[in-house]
């Protein structure tokens, strides 16, 4: 039995372990927060900060008034259009897996073909609307694709580390992927950066074999290529955690059963790995969404997502509360992409 | 069977393929920079001889050795504040149940999870907000204002490496019986005594693994130094960004390169730290086990220090 003297010394004891820290921490994260979307409604100053008057004409600039001559009516239909043939697409696509597995699941497929609709037509619908929804429509887009391209580099690698018996050369293989994740961002955009310039090795090369050189930097390409490069890491220790967690022997029950190898794949591996893939995904999108290096150093700097975007309102461009709209709608963005995650506790426990 | 088998050396061979091509895409242009750091031609992208003229004149660049000089003041108080700051956050979360604990958890993650630019920019307005307003109070005009600077830096890095300390911390914390703990206390042990002679031996890698995971991303942080350090306190990634900004040089390849080998090292020694202290442990406690589990990874007894990185 705990008297009350014991128990206010212990309530001191919690309060004194946490305020210093975490009341900082609230400081350093969550105020800040509050005071970027308080900055929106006010005017800018010219060469950087605010002025306390309240205004909404950023947020009038963001919503309406950046609006693109070109874009009305048209815009959206042909947005539609072009969200119905991409759902019409991925349906027939989805239909036709159903039927190799050999399973119904049409509600599965339906949501599936529903959500890649959606997603053509709202891009769309961003990209041609203005310059800052059609900055964020890239930047998602290209994240998006970003973590495809890491979760089919990273699987054959998770799959082959845990499959190795020496714990010695899986750890070696493991410590070997932690050396990239481990260094300095900033030095290893700065090495693609190197590799890819019109003087770099790789054009001497090219030139060497008599080509013409080729320009790389600042392009899609190099920004893609910059993206997967700097997130790789993070798809594939969740989904190697994942793997190594996963029972090798449902795997053979199913083979002995007679399943085919996508069947096995797609219907008993993908199932077993599933909270390792989300981790890996959310991370990387988190992470690539929010890339401002890559975009600087291999995309020419120019505001092609949302960092540049925002940094540059902070920096040479010095309108403040733009940025902090912008502030405000990207955080936004990341915490709903999240919010998915955060329902899940299993998976949040692979973190 | 001879076809399943060859179906299945068919299979290991592409796995393994894929792997040593993933690996090389990690390594090739770390290696290939390395190289050429040691390339005698200041332009163009053919080898022309070894030198390693790029490192000495690095040694002579005063702007590279005083921002190597500022960021590794700021890592290390950084890192001493946040060590102490993190543990004692993670013993709370931990060790004890609270109204409010949740609460505290997610504020904790948000240094995880935040955009770094966000991060950023949101300080960079707080912290001008907050001088301008001390800069009034005190009566101070344009020349004597406190300005951005050193001081913003290392609060701002006391503020994320704190939060990644506390969940390295807790990692371990968690694979430490309560138990322990209360027999100390049974026995006559104060507080203060048990933490220092109990708690604080058997969570000693966890911390010292968060200790160092703190010192590199104090150290390489850009995204969010950036914008907090002002004119006056460039550290070393804000002056090699502004260096390669300007042009491609092999003084940039030189100094990446120690970088890289400074990052290495660091990473090597902490899961050298946490394997072997722990290890060490194991055997303490279940000396009739023969060490740790051999098929367990390195990193096992404490996990996620090393996910927890954010990118920038």
């Amino acid at each position: 039995m705990q008297t009350a003297a014991s128990q206010r010394a212990r309530r001191r004891r919690v309060a004194a372990l946490l305020s210093p820290g975490l009341g900082w921490i609230t400081v350093a994260y969550v105020v800040p927060s509050v005071l970027v979307f308080i900055y929106s409604f006010l005017t800018p100053k010219l060469g950087g900060g605010v002025i306390w008057e309240f205004s909404t004409e950023t947020w009038q600039e963001i919503v309406a008034r950046g609006r693109r001559s070109e874009a009305g009516w048209g815009t959206v239909g042909a947005a539609a259009l072009r969200g119905m043939l991409a759902a019409a697409a991925a349906g027939a696509a989805g239909a036709a897996i159903a039927r190799y597995l050999g399973r119904g699941g049409a509600r599965g497929v339906l949501r599936a073909a529903g959500a890649v609709g959606a997603l053509v037509g709202l891009h769309h619908l961003a990209i041609a609307y203005n310059n800052y929804s059609a900055v964020f429509a890239r930047s998602v887009v290209w994240s998006l694709w970003a973590t495809l391209i890491c979760a089919a580099l990273a699987l054959p690698l998770a799959v082959f580390i845990s499959s190795r018996r020496s714990p010695l050369a899986r750890n070696a293989l493991l410590v070997a992927v932690m050396i990239p994740f481990w260094t300095s961002m900033l030095v290893r955009t700065y090495a693609i950066r190197f590799i890819l310039a019109n003087t770099g090795p790789l054009n001497s090369i090219i030139e060497g074999l008599g080509f013409d050189r080729i320009a790389f930097l600042n392009t899609r390409f190099s920004v893609m290529l910059g993206l997967v490069y700097t997130a790789l890491p993070f798809m594939i220790l969740p989904l190697y955690a994942a793997v190594e967690r996963s029972d090798g022997v449902q795997l053979e029950a199913a083979r002995d059963l007679g399943a085919r190898p996508p069947q096995v794949f797609l219907e008993v591996f993908v199932p077993l790995i599933r909270p390792g893939l989300i981790v890996g995904s959310v991370m990387v999108f988190v992470i690539s969404v929010s890339q401002f290096l890559v975009p600087a150093l291999l995309g020419g700097g120019k505001t092609n997502m949302i960092a540049t975007l925002l940094g540059l309102q902070f920096g040479t461009a010095f309108n403040w509360p733009l940025g902090a709209a912008i502030a405000t709608l990207f955080s936004l963005i990341t915490l709903l992409s999240l919010y998915a995650l955060i329902g899940r506790k299993d998976e949040v426990e692979l973190l | 069977m001879r076809t399943i088998a060859r179906s299945q050396r068919r299979a290991a061979v592409a796995l393994g393929g894929s792997s040593a091509l993933v690996y090389a895409f990690f390594y090739l242009p770390v290696i290939v920079l390395i190289v050429f750091s040691f390339n005698k031609a200041r332009t163009g992208g053919a080898w022309t001889g070894f030198t390693t003229n790029w490192y000495s004149l690095l040694a002579q660049n005063d702007q590279i050795k005083t921002a190597t000089v500022n960021s590794v003041v700021v890592a290390i108080i950084a890192t001493s504040v946040a060590t102490v700051l993190g543990t004692m956050i993670s013993l709370a979360l931990d060790r004890h149940t609270f109204r409010g604990r949740k609460a505290a958890q997610q504020v904790v993650y948000l240094p995880v999870i935040a955009p770094e630019i966000v991060t950023g920019v949101s300080l960079l307005a707080f912290f001008s907000l907050a001088l301008g307003r001390l800069n009034d109070i005190l009566g101070r005009g344009a020349e004597d204002a406190i300005r951005l600077g050193r001081p913003t830096v290392i609060l701002t890095h006391i503020a994320f490496c704190t939060a990644f300390v506390a969940l390295v911390v807790r990692a371990s914390l968690r694979t430490l019986d309560p138990a322990i703990e209360e027999a100390a206390a049974d026995l006559g042990a104060g507080a203060w005594t048990t933490f220092r002679r109990v708690t604080l031996p058997s969570i000693m890698p966890g911390v010292l693994g968060g200790a160092l995971l703190s010192f590199t991303l104090s150290l390489d942080n850009f995204v969010i130094t950036f914008y907090v350090a002002g004119p006056g306190a460039t550290t070393l990634p804000i002056e090699v960004y502004g260096q390669l900004r300007r042009a491609i040089s092999p003084e940039v390849n030189a100094v990446s390169t120690l970088i890289f080998a400074a990052s290495s090292l660091l990473l090597l020694s902490a899961l050298g730290v946490q394997a072997g202290v722990a290890r060490r442990r194991l055997q303490q406690v279940r000396p009739a086990k023969q060490g740790p589990e051999p098929n367990q990874p390195i990193t096992d007894p404490n996990p996620t220090p090393i996910p927890q990185r954010r990118g920038q």
